[in-house]
């Protein structure tokens, strides 16, 4: 079977013979609800819908009416499909009239249920319809709470926009960062011009467009209307402008990428489409047989920092507001054109166009030179005079004036218009209706200016009388607009204000340049008519439902009623009603919502003012937020230098911070608590080797270097003569302890601190704002060493025998080289910093080489330390050998409310130095010296083998009722394998006064363990083992 | 130093090998092994850093955003009172002292050859992945040749210099030396990615 | 997302490489042990949250890590300059608004 046959190439019933932007010589398949259909390259997938005479495309939100395609850009607001062959790939609030069609691409419509054709919310909103008013979710399904899991169930089945993908994403996405003098957002002729303008000052400029390709409105129009600018006919000026901008290497050109923020100070996001636009069909692999990824980046986030901004962003045309206006077949008059222009597809077979200006013609002067019928086109104004009417006449076209489509009639697409005379204001029907036949009612109530960018800022829309809409307001920002953003609709206008903004946009306010001459059929211009809700002969309660948002089901009864309910500030209608609260944010919508609550309320438009857009522009795939932060690269992994060694030795891993730290080595079918067990045990009786690289570090220097040490850290610094090392506690001004750790005294003005593997960046940064904000006289520099040094930790009673044997320039005896002392030498051979200190309680030695060195110098101490069981310990181990000595972790046992008095550690606070250092004040609030704060203590459980869960709340009175009296908490618990039996630490009220009394932690398991309080050092308390 | 002991470039483990000696590449990657770098601390407020220091080094300190001296003892600016200086392996320890002696008790002068991996990214489309990268403006107009700046790339810090002839050195502290190569690998995916021992 | 000049660096650099550090020019009582527990909170929990002109403390982290002020507008984030510690800034008083419709 032939491709043409199998998917129906001679099928496209809608398709015109010549014509069009599309290349019919590229053929696609693709599927629609599992129908296979077939477009060419350059189609969207809602022209190729069109073109096969797919008139349903999914069901609405709220009734379930079925629902066709609207319009052709992003303003869409019923076509919002499904795409994607696989799981994988599924990609869900897709725009059919904004997707190119992809060879192969599977779509599917999203809120038919259980399908498009049968719906079940299609009957309910049917018979029900008149129940499911405004807020019908908030009145309905508020009581009772216990049904909300049905509730939830029956409304996201039926409702549903789509669904995303349980896989993970198998395609690739990234960001890329632009730095430019003028950002044009728009390639339609506004655009054109003003990059045309700002590049021929030599400036970086960023042309950026939504669409497959620029040109803008001329897309659509050029052709028809025969624009000429410049002498060349408006496509081909479009192209050579193009040609010309590309040629510049100070210019960047980006099609199908939409501008979907606009940030402070000129800083813009955009979001560009690359495998959909740009893919080629021999390399793409289609949605339906490839198995995955997709070649290269599929969607790119561009982040633009521009000097000015040119908002040539255009404008949406606005459907009129008539009953029934949400059967298939209405469309908005300028899509109709757009279909017949660009992609060379007549949407049906006989038209009634709606219009309340000029502009609507085109849709009917397109349709008939396609060779279809114009039932007639029916203008709302009451005697226009444009050319555009006369034009009409010439061609044989039916004009009714003072006239309107007040309803559609058809049951599940567009059979009929019925037609009323109205009054000169469009407030209510004059006369009787006729009902014209036809399937397809094309309407233009004006245009919306595309003012979304222009509110991200905080900038609020002014209403402007000669656009009937709002335009983008005052802003702080180095912005600039023209075209129909600023109602501007007219292609010389266009020109001129783009031509003009590129030059201001670009700093030159002194040359103007030469706005190219265009010749324009339209010679006399009939003003429009600010018409939003068309009248029925009923009221607007009991007319047949007259369509606001599509998207949400919101009618203009809806909004009036609200509006008697009591809601009057726009903001509120808006949400009651879900007013653009779809994925359309209402592009079609808004202006005539607003039109209507300002009708109900008697205001005008002004007065009610609009709703502000926020970002983005249009729906942006979780991919391109993301970018190329994901997987191995969503957070920076920092290695240690012997990281490669703890891979091969089979270590589990801990993150600490970005830190991968080794958590402890399994061997064989090891548990962890096995694991645990052994390596403490060989740590114990032995010796064992813990890699500290990830310590922070920060070398410090200068004259005023130990007063310094003394301002920020609360124990005293003076006498710490060269050669020794002091554990420091450090305080927040508030007194409650923010980091610990040892420092070095190299030299009477030279130190090596340690801090926290966490608190390494913010300690420096404290530091730096000490000296640079409040001492700057005192001389000290502070330089991070932190990747300077690998730091090797061996401990263990055999830790001096090892170190011996790697060192012969160092002397290791207890009384040359004591505890808490440090030393310069070798070992292995290597230049090193050898700390005497101990996080063990164990004899133990942190040797400090350069990082470059770190693995051959842990190689070097396996290569002499395996016959005396030299055993590798990770973290899990270290925070069980710290914890039997009752050493804190700053952030474990302590949270950002403990003073270094709560941790039985006054003897590291030096009250009485000269200088009131960081944290005295704060310790000395009343608060901070209260009875009954919680202190740390230990606890041990009556079930030694049983360890308190951290964090579990103590109580001293298990009896007692709920809510009980909760006293504190455990902050570390372990099995000790070495005492065994389980330790834990906690902060309890008044602990250090309650040594040997009971607390109780209540469970949520239900067990209620019981602990004796009792002190946080569990080994050696006298210290024999760490002096050794 | 030993001559048994070895030493480990910071990518050493990070799979260069596998991109080497593939032809073309619109990205050429070259790790530049185990640097000899020290870090100068001086305050030009309070002491004439200049009239002390450009005896030893033969070069004024560069201003702001610059780098002064020559391929064997490269001064890069990193703050009002921070400077890199990369020097050769055999001459470290003698200029460490020499700065620290010319220094006079005033500042700092830390070995920091440990800290820090050294790459060179150039090729064809390095600009792209530089603007993949980093939200500085990478642009020749802003980031001229001999332009130094220490910015954010990725999700990590660097200090990223323009070398002249389409290359740039990129300074990266060392425990997050793997995490931007690979980074750097996917950045360059689309380009073709070359490793370059020369 | 801020640009925000650096004044040791002397250019204007993205927010993504600068830490906010809290209101500017909150000076350290200069014999906090004699200052009330009033007058030591006022130091160091209250801060003024204007609508307006705020002085604010910034850290260019990833750049030369130095301290500066900005001079910041908190209804239209419009900066008004930034400026090293050791320097004071007067804050301009012509209009903000830089853009223009055609």
């Amino acid at each position: 079977m032939s491709i043409d046959r199998a998917y129906g190439v001679a099928n496209q019933g809608n398709r015109l013979s010549e014509g069009g932007r599309i290349d019919r010589g590229d053929a696609m398949r693709f599927s629609f609800d599992g129908r296979r259909l077939m477009g060419y390259r350059g189609d969207t997938l809602a022209s190729a819908l069109l073109a096969n005479g797919v008139r349903i495309v999914g069901r609405s939100f709220k009734y379930g009416r079925p629902r066709g395609i609207m319009c052709a850009g992003v303003e869409e607001p019923n076509a919002i499909l499904q795409t994607g062959g696989r799981e994988q790939t599924q990609t869900p609030n897709v725009r059919a009239t904004d997707q190119p069609l992809v060879d192969g691409m599977v779509a599917r419509s999203v809120n038919g249920w259980p399908s498009v054709e049968t719906d079940l919310m299609g009957v309910l909103g049917s018979v029900g319809g008149a129940l499911m008013t405004p807020g019908f979710y908030y009145k309905t399904f508020m009581f009772p709470a216990s049904r909300w899991e049905t509730y939830e169930w029956f409304i996201r089945r039926a409702a549903g926009l789509g669904k995303s993908s349980s896989l993970p994403d198998p395609d690739d996405y990234d960001h890329k960062n632009h730095h430019v003098d003028v950002l044009v957002i728009g390639a339609g002729p506004t655009g054109i011009a003003a990059a045309l303008a700002a590049s021929a000052r030599g400036k970086r400029v960023m042309l950026i467009d939504e669409r497959s390709e620029g040109g803008g409105s001329l897309l659509w129009s050029a052709q028809s209307r025969g624009d000429v600018i410049g002498g060349t006919a408006g496509m081909q000026w479009v192209a050579d402008s193009l040609r010309k901008l590309d040629q510049d290497s100070r210019v960047t050109r980006l099609q199908y990428t939409t501008v979907t923020g606009y940030h402070d100070h000129n800083f813009l996001t955009a979001w560009e489409r690359r495998d959909d636009a740009f893919a080629n069909p021999a390399t793409m692999g289609s949605d339906l047989v490839h198995n995955g990824k997709r070649p290269g980046t599929r969607h790119r986030l561009h982040k633009i920092r521009a000097g000015s901004v040119v908002l040539a962003t255009g404008a949406h045309e606005r459907p009129l507001v008539f009953s029934n206006n949400d059967l298939p077949g209405c469309m908005t008059a300028s899509s109709v054109s757009e279909y017949i222009q660009r992609y060379a597809v007549v949407p049906g077979k006989r038209l009634v166009v709606m219009t309340a200006n000029d502009g609507g013609y085109q849709a009917a002067f397109d349709w008939a030179a396609a060779g279809r019928q114009v039932v007639a086109i029916v203008d709302t104004r009451t005697d226009p005079d444009g050319s555009v009417i006369e034009q009409a006449h010439e061609v044989g076209i039916r004009v009714l004036t003072s006239a309107a489509v007040v309803e559609a009639r058809g049951r599940r697409w567009v059979t009929g218009a019925l037609v009323a005379p109205i009054n000169r204001l469009g407030s209510f029907v004059t006369g009787d209706t006729q009902l014209l036949a036809c399937d397809t009612i094309a309407s233009s109530g004006g245009w919306s200016p595309a003012v979304h960018l222009s509110c991200h800022t905080g900038s609020r829309p002014v209403w402007d009388d000669a656009a009937i809409g709002f335009v983008p307001g005052p802003t702080t920002e180095r912005r600039f607009e023209g075209g129909s953003v600023i109602g501007h609709h007219g292609l010389g206008a266009c020109l001129a204000d783009g031509t003009h903004i590129g030059a201001r946009a670009a700093a030159d306010t002194a040359q103007a340049d030469e706005v190219p001459p265009v010749a324009d059929s339209n010679t006399r211009e009939a003003p429009a008519m600010p018409l939003f809700l068309v009248p029925h002969p009923k009221p607007v309660s009991r007319a047949p439902k007259q369509f606001v948002d599509f998207q949400n089901d919101v009618t203009a009864a809806g909004i009036e009623q609200s509006t008697r309910e009591g809601f009057e500030s726009i903001e509120h209608v808006k949400r009651y009603n879900a007013l653009g609260f779809g994925t359309d944010q209402g592009k079609t919508g808004n202006i005539n919502g607003m039109s209507i609550v300002a009708r109900a309320l008697g205001k005008t438009l002004p007065e009610v003012g609009t709703t502000v857009f926020r970002p983005n522009y249009t729906p942006v795939t979780m991919g391109a937020v993301a970018g190329a932060h994901v997987r191995d690269r969503f957070d920076p992994e920092r290695y240690t230098p012997m990281h490669e060694w703890h891979v091969q030795r089979g270590a589990e891993f801990e993150n600490v911070g970005q830190w991968k730290r080794p958590w402890y080595y399994p061997q064989g079918n090891e548990s962890m608590a096995d694991a645990i067990a052994r390596e403490q045990l060989a740590t114990r009786n032995g010796v064992g080797i813990l890699d500290a690289s990830t310590l922070g570090k920060i070398d410090i220097r200068g004259a005023d270097a130990r007063e310094f040490l003394g301002r920020v850290y609360t124990n005293a610094w003076a006498k710490l003569a060269p050669g020794r090392c002091r554990y420091g506690l450090m305080c927040g001004e508030d007194g409650m302890i923010m980091d610990d750790g040892v420092t070095a005294c190299l030299a009477d003005d030279h130190f090596h601190m340690t801090t926290t593997t966490g608190g390494a960046a913010s300690v420096l940064s404290w530091l730096e704002l000490w000296a640079q904000t409040e001492w700057p006289e005192l001389d000290v520099f502070f330089t991070s060493v932190t990747d300077q040094w690998a730091t090797l930790s061996i401990a263990g009673p055999g830790s001096r025998a090892l170190l011996a044997e790697v060192s012969d320039d160092i002397d290791l005896s207890p009384d040359a080289f004591g505890f808490m002392e440090f030393r310069n030498g070798t070992v292995a051979g290597v230049p090193a910093r050898v700390f005497r200190i101990s996080f063990t309680g164990d004899l133990s030695y942190e040797i400090n080489v350069p990082a470059h060195y770190g693995a051959a110098v842990w190689q070097a101490l396996f290569e002499h330390g395996e016959k005396q069981g030299l055993t590798p310990y990770g973290t899990e181990t270290m925070h069980v050998l710290r914890a039997e000595k009752g050493f804190i972790i700053v952030g474990q046992d302590t949270d950002g409310s403990v003073t270094p008095d709560d941790l039985g550690m006054s003897w590291a606070v030096a009250r009485s130095k000269p200088f009131s250092f960081i944290g005295k004040r704060g310790m000395q609030r009343a608060d901070c010296t209260r009875a009954n704060r919680k202190q740390l203590v230990g606890l041990r459980c009556t079930q030694a083998d049983v360890v308190l869960p951290e964090g579990a709340q103590a109580v001293r009175d298990p009896e007692q009722s709920v809510p009980m009296d909760m006293v504190g908490h455990v902050t570390s618990s372990y099995y000790s394998a070495f005492l065994g039996h389980s330790i834990a630490m906690g902060v309890i009220k008044d602990g250090l006064q309650r040594m040997g009394e009971s607390v109780w932690f209540p469970l949520a398991d239900g067990r209620c363990l019981q602990a004796t309080i009792c002190s946080p050092i569990f080994l050696d308390p006298e210290g024999e083992r760490t002096n050794a | 130093m030993s001559a048994t002991m070895t030493t480990r470039s910071p990518l050493s483990g990070a799979g260069l090998a596998r991109f080497t000696g593939k032809p073309g590449g619109g990205v050429v990657i070259k790790d530049c092994g185990v640097p000899a770098l020290l870090m100068l601390r001086g305050d030009p407020q309070r002491v004439a850093l200049s009239d002390l220091l450009t005896p030893v080094l033969g070069f004024a300190l560069p201003d702001a955003l610059q780098c002064a001296g020559t391929e064997a003892s490269l001064a890069r600016w990193m703050s009002p009172d921070s400077w890199l200086l990369s020097v050769t392996h055999d001459t470290l320890e003698a200029t460490q002292q020499a700065l620290l002696d010319a220094l006079g008790g005033h500042g700092a002068v830390v070995d920091v050859s440990g800290a820090f991996a050294v790459l060179e990214l150039s090729g064809p489309a390095v600009m792209e992945v530089l603007q993949k990268s980093t939200g500085y403006d990478v642009h020749p107009d802003n980031f001229p040749e001999g332009k130094v700046v220490s910015t954010t790339f990725a999700k990590a810090g660097v200090t990223l210099r323009n070398q002249g002839q389409g290359s740039y050195e990129l300074i990266v502290r060392r425990s997050f030396a793997q995490y931007v190569f690979h980074w750097l690998v996917g950045a360059s995916g689309e380009h073709g990615l070359r490793a370059s021992t020369e | 997302m801020f640009l925000i000049h650096c004044p040791y660096c002397g250019e204007d650099r993205e927010e993504e490489e600068f830490h906010a550090a809290g209101e500017a020019h909150i000076a350290r009582p200069v014999d906090p042990d004699a200052c009330s527990d009033e007058e030591w909170g006022n130091y160091l929990y209250f801060r003024r949250n204007p609508r307006g002109l705020h002085r604010e403390l910034w850290n260019h982290t990833a750049g030369c890590g130095k301290y500066f002020n900005i001079a910041r507008d908190t209804a239209t984030y419009v900066i008004h300059g930034s400026y090293r510690l050791d320097e004071t800034f007067d804050v301009p008083t012509e209009s903000t608004a830089t853009g223009e419709r055609s």
